[in-house]
This record gives C-alpha cells, sequence and structure tokens, in this order.
C-alpha cells in the first residue's frame, strides 16, 4: 500500500522528470523549434512584417526624362515617393504581360520613366509576406523594373535572371510623372553607357555624369561613439540588469561583454556584436531576414538609408549583408562585403557587423576632382578592362569617410579617391 | 603561288584605297548619333580615339571641351547651348602630327513640335563631313 505522501512523491517526481525533458528542448532548439521554422518568432515575440518591408527597397531609383537624359535619385523624399509610386504601380493588379526582349528592356529608359534596381532579385514572396498580400505577377522575383509616365501606365520588369516581360495596365492613377516633372527643372544629367556607345567595355546601364562640374558631395564622417554613446550601447544590446564588463583594448578599441554576448567597438567607430548560442534551430529565409532587420533597425537607430543587399545560406544559418545610403549616396567599406552583415543562426542573430553606428556631416562640400572617365583610366592601370559597375560613393577607410569612384569587373572591387586618384 | 600573290595585291590594294590610308589617320570613332535633332538646349557626344590621342569638341566654332584622353580612349561631353535650328559639331582628335576631324550638325527643334516631326529633314551633304590632315 502506497502512501499518499509517496504518491505525491511520485506525481512531483514524474512533473520535474516532464519539465526538465521540456526545459532540454528548448535549450536544444529554441523557442523557433516550438513554433516550427516559418514562424518569426525572435526571443520570444513575433517580428512585425512592417521590418521587411523597412529594408525591401531598391538599390537604386532612376529618373529617366526621356532620350539620353537620366539622373538617379539622391534625395531622400524623392526616393521614398517614388518607392510607393512603384508599390502602388506593380502591385496593383490586373492587365496582361508580354515577353520581351533584353534590348526592348533596355530602350524602355529612353522614355520618360522611371527605373528601379534592386541589388540581387528579390523573391516575390519577401514582398507577399512584407505586405500580408499574395501578389499576383508571373515571375518569382523582381530585379529591375522600368515604369512609363502616363495615365496608362506600361511597366517592365526583368526577373534577374532571363525573364523580361512588358505590361500594360488600364487607367491607373499615380505620380510617376509628376516626380520627374519636379526634377526636370534643374537636374544634374547623366546619360547610360549605353547612350554614350561604351558598352564595349562597359556595363550599358552604367550612369555616367554629363555634368561634373555641378556634382557637389556633403563631406562626412563615421559616428565615432563617446562616453554617452558607450553607455546607450549597453543598455542597446546587453539585457537589464546583466553585469557588463568593459576591456580596453590598444589602440583604443573597446570590448564590451557579459560572459554570453560581446560588443567590440573600434576607435574608428566600427561595431562587432556577437552572440554565443548552444541552439541550433533552423529558420527559413524569410524569418532569417527578419530576425536579422528586426536586430539592425533597433540596434543602428542612427544609421539611415538600410536596404537588403543580399543573403547566403550557410551550414548553420545565414549571412544576411545590407546597402546603406547617406546623402543619397551608397556607403561602402573595404573590410567588409556590405557595410552591414548579420549572420542568423539557432533562431537569433549570433553575429553583426557595422561600418558605423552612423555618420556626422561636416560643414564643407567637396566637388567632383576626378572624373569618371579619369576613374576609368586609373582603374585600367590596375588591370580592369571591363566595368560592370561605376558609380560615385563613400568610403570607409580607417575611421575616415571619403568620397570615391567604386569599379567593378566580376569580383574585383577598387576604389578611387575622387580627390587624388589614389586606388 | 601565283594566286597566292595577286590575291595579296589585291588586298593591299583594297587597304590602300581605303579612306583611312587615302587621306590620314583613323584617330576617331564617333559613338553619338550624327546628324541628330534635339527639343531641348541640350545633346551630348560621345566617341572614342586611339590611345595618347587628345580631343577637342566645338559647338558653332567654340571650343567646349577638351581632353588628353587616357589608355581607354573614351570621351563624351555634354554640348550645351543649342540654338534652335542648326548647330555645328566639331571633333577633332590630334596624335603627333595627325589630326582627323569630324563635323555633324545637331537640329534643336521646339520641343511642342516633337510629335509632329517625320523625319530629320536635313541636307544630307551638310550634315555631316569627315576630314583628314
Amino acid at each position: 500500500m502506497i502512501s499518499l505522501s509517496e504518491r505525491a512523491k511520485n506525481i512531483l517526481l514524474v512533473f520535474l522528470v516532464i519539465v526538465s525533458i521540456v526545459l532540454s528542448f528548448f535549450m536544444r532548439y529554441g523557442l523557433a523549434g516550438l513554433y516550427g521554422s516559418s514562424a518569426a518568432a525572435y526571443g520570444g515575440r513575433e517580428i512585425s512584417p512592417a521590418v521587411l518591408s523597412a529594408v525591401l527597397k531598391p538599390e537604386d531609383i532612376i529618373i529617366n526624362f526621356g532620350g539620353m537624359d537620366h539622373m538617379p535619385v539622391f534625395s531622400d523624399p524623392d526616393y521614398e515617393s517614388a518607392w510607393r509610386e512603384f508599390q502602388n504601380v506593380i502591385f496593383s493588379g490586373g492587365g496582361n504581360f508580354t515577353s520581351v526582349s533584353r534590348e526592348d528592356f533596355a530602350v524602355a529608359m529612353d522614355y520618360r520613366s522611371l527605373t528601379y534596381k534592386f541589388s540581387f532579385p528579390v523573391p516575390l514572396v519577401y514582398f507577399n509576406e512584407a505586405n500580408g498580400k499574395k501578389y499576383n505577377l508571373p515571375i518569382n522575383t523582381i530585379k529591375d523594373v522600368i515604369i512609363l509616365s502616363g495615365s496608362s501606365p506600361t511597366y517592365y520588369i526583368y526577373d534577374g535572371f532571363d525573364k523580361y516581360l512588358r505590361m500594360n495596365l488600364g487607367y491607373k492613377n499615380n505620380g510617376i510623372e509628376n516626380i520627374i516633372s519636379i526634377n526636370e527643372d534643374e537636374p544634374s544629367l547623366y546619360s547610360t553607357a549605353r547612350d554614350l556607345g561604351f558598352t564595349d567595355s562597359m556595363d550599358g546601364d552604367i550612369l555616367m555624369p554629363l555634368d561634373p562640374e555641378s556634382i557637389m558631395f556633403h563631406i562626412t564622417g563615421p559616428k565615432i561613439p563617446n562616453k554617452l554613446d558607450i553607455n546607450t550601447l549597453v543598455s542597446r544590446y546587453f539585457d537589464s540588469g546583466s553585469m557588463v564588463r568593459k576591456i580596453e583594448e590598444m589602440p583604443g578599441d573597446m570590448v564590451l561583454t557579459d560572459g554570453r554576448k560581446g560588443l567590440k567597438v573600434y576607435k574608428s567607430g566600427r561595431l562587432e556584436y556577437t552572440y554565443s548560442t548552444s541552439s541550433s534551430a533552423r529558420v527559413d529565409d524569410i524569418t532569417a531576414i527578419k530576425i536579422a532587420s528586426d536586430f539592425v533597425i533597433k540596434h543602428l537607430p542612427d544609421m539611415e538609408g538600410i536596404s537588403l543587399a543580399g543573403m547566403e545560406e550557410e551550414k548553420d544559418g545565414y549571412t544576411i549583408g545590407y546597402n546603406v545610403r547617406h546623402n543619397g549616396i551608397h556607403v561602402y567599406t573595404k573590410k567588409q562585403e556590405y557595410p552591414i552583415m548579420v549572420k542568423v543562426s539557432g533562431g537569433g542573430v549570433v553575429s553583426m557587423k557595422s561600418m558605423s553606428l552612423g555618420f556626422v556631416d561636416k560643414d564643407r562640400m567637396a566637388d567632383l576632382q576626378i572624373s569618371a572617365l579619369d576613374a576609368m583610366d586609373i582603374s585600367f592601370k590596375e588591370d580592369m578592362k571591363h566595368w560592370d559597375e561605376l558609380r560615385m560613393c563613400y568610403l570607409e577607410d580607417g575611421g575616415e569617410i571619403r568620397e570615391a569612384w567604386r569599379a567593378v569587373n566580376n569580383k574585383k572591387i577598387l576604389y578611387v579617391d575622387m580627390k587624388n586618384g589614389n586606388v | 603561288m601565283k594566286k597566292i600573290s595577286l590575291l595579296l595585291i589585291v588586298m593591299m590594294l583594297i587597304t590602300a584605297s581605303s579612306p583611312a590610308f587615302a587621306k590620314g589617320t583613323q584617330l576617331i570613332q564617333i559613338y553619338s548619333t550624327l546628324p541628330s535633332v534635339s527639343y531641348s538646349s541640350s545633346s551630348a557626344v560621345s566617341g572614342r580615339v586611339v590611345a595618347g590621342a587628345s580631343v577637342m569638341v566645338k559647338l558653332n566654332n567654340i571650343k567646349i571641351y577638351s581632353r588628353p584622353v587616357g589608355a581607354v580612349g573614351y570621351f563624351y561631353t555634354p554640348v550645351k547651348g543649342l540654338k534652335m535650328g542648326s548647330n555645328k559639331v566639331t571633333i577633332t582628335a590630334y596624335k603627333g602630327g595627325h589630326n582627323q576631324t569630324i563635323t555633324g550638325i545637331i537640329t534643336r527643334r521646339n520641343k511642342n513640335t516633337a510629335n509632329s516631326v517625320k523625319s530629320l529633314n536635313i541636307p544630307v551633304k551638310n550634315a555631316i563631313s569627315i576630314s583628314f590632315k
């Protein structure tokens, strides 16, 4: 005969064993394991789809005035309104698609239109997820889009692989012509390499400034964290109540750690965050982007113009890259492929590298001392014979941000200083 | 053997009768469409010259661009201030003692007539000319 107290002890023992098994499961697979791989849960909370729509933006938007005259969109308000028009037109549905040739697509840039270029072929399901809708387009990815102006806009879409389509919409209220017109008063004009006939050595879409004397840059620098910023970083990156130690490293770099999380703040303003986790939970690509983007937006609030640049699936997770635009110009660093890189593994962010916390503009402007043709000649001497990309940019280098030309051929990237032509 | 020699002689004669050999050294290749029509006050010209050459562009006999061209050989320049009607663009490349000039016409038309223009309507003999020295 088992006594009541013995029975109670047995029940308690069984309960403790069950609790132990459940907790072991969470430790092994994390919370994401409980919800399945597609749940956008991170740290026990749902991530809003708005996070995804905040980073799913084009790398470049170009205004085509008709003929040889083009202009990249530099101002943030113009960029945002052009991006709204994209969503208004492309995701409105309706109309019929026709297959067109690559040449037809290229010629469309000669019409009054807006061109949208994404960094990589963005899967349509990303936009579905971001906006909570199911868009009905006969392609799986979106790379480049050209929307012609007019009250019944036609648009051309390229999937980044082999599909070029033209879509004729019926009447559709839109602001494409308005965006083109307001920028037409005092445009800083560019022509494409295709317009200029340079396609034997250059990608046809490269924009060449027609009036280099009119181009001025804000001189800028990376935000270097001071003592106050360090306190903010501690509260931003570490859990409240955790014991954070500060380790000074030579020459002026600093490491903050609570044992599991580590944050290295370089003297130059660069940041490196790491988090050690034993979880091996696997999430899908959309969830990984949501987790990474949520982390970036929350932990780098001063960094502006962030857009998804690409992702790579690895054995233990995903590495996700972000582009950064400042003053309408892309910012690059020689230290890493993208200015911000995040690794997601085990259902969470295990590392983030950012070129800086943000930017601080100086009160001075710089003009273009080295022209596009000079930059080509300089990179030609460095054995570059074809240009897949040639663009004006900011380059972070050792705590300074310089204005430069970025010349790309396959995997080879050269930066030509706009002041002195140094590579 | 005789046939081969004959073929070589014929090829040499053809080569010698080409414009580059007959009139001078080919220095410029123009990529822009000339003659052309513009509906605004600006247009652009572009092309490629042989490595080490310099290039100068004039609009209605006024110099608007001059540059020693680098190793790649490309040049381009906006052509601003087009007057209504016919505008003469002269592109000259220099190298050593040689030069080559290409002259073309850019016709500026009123924007409002853009949709009604059916043809360039430029006297072809005046539209473009090439000279060597």
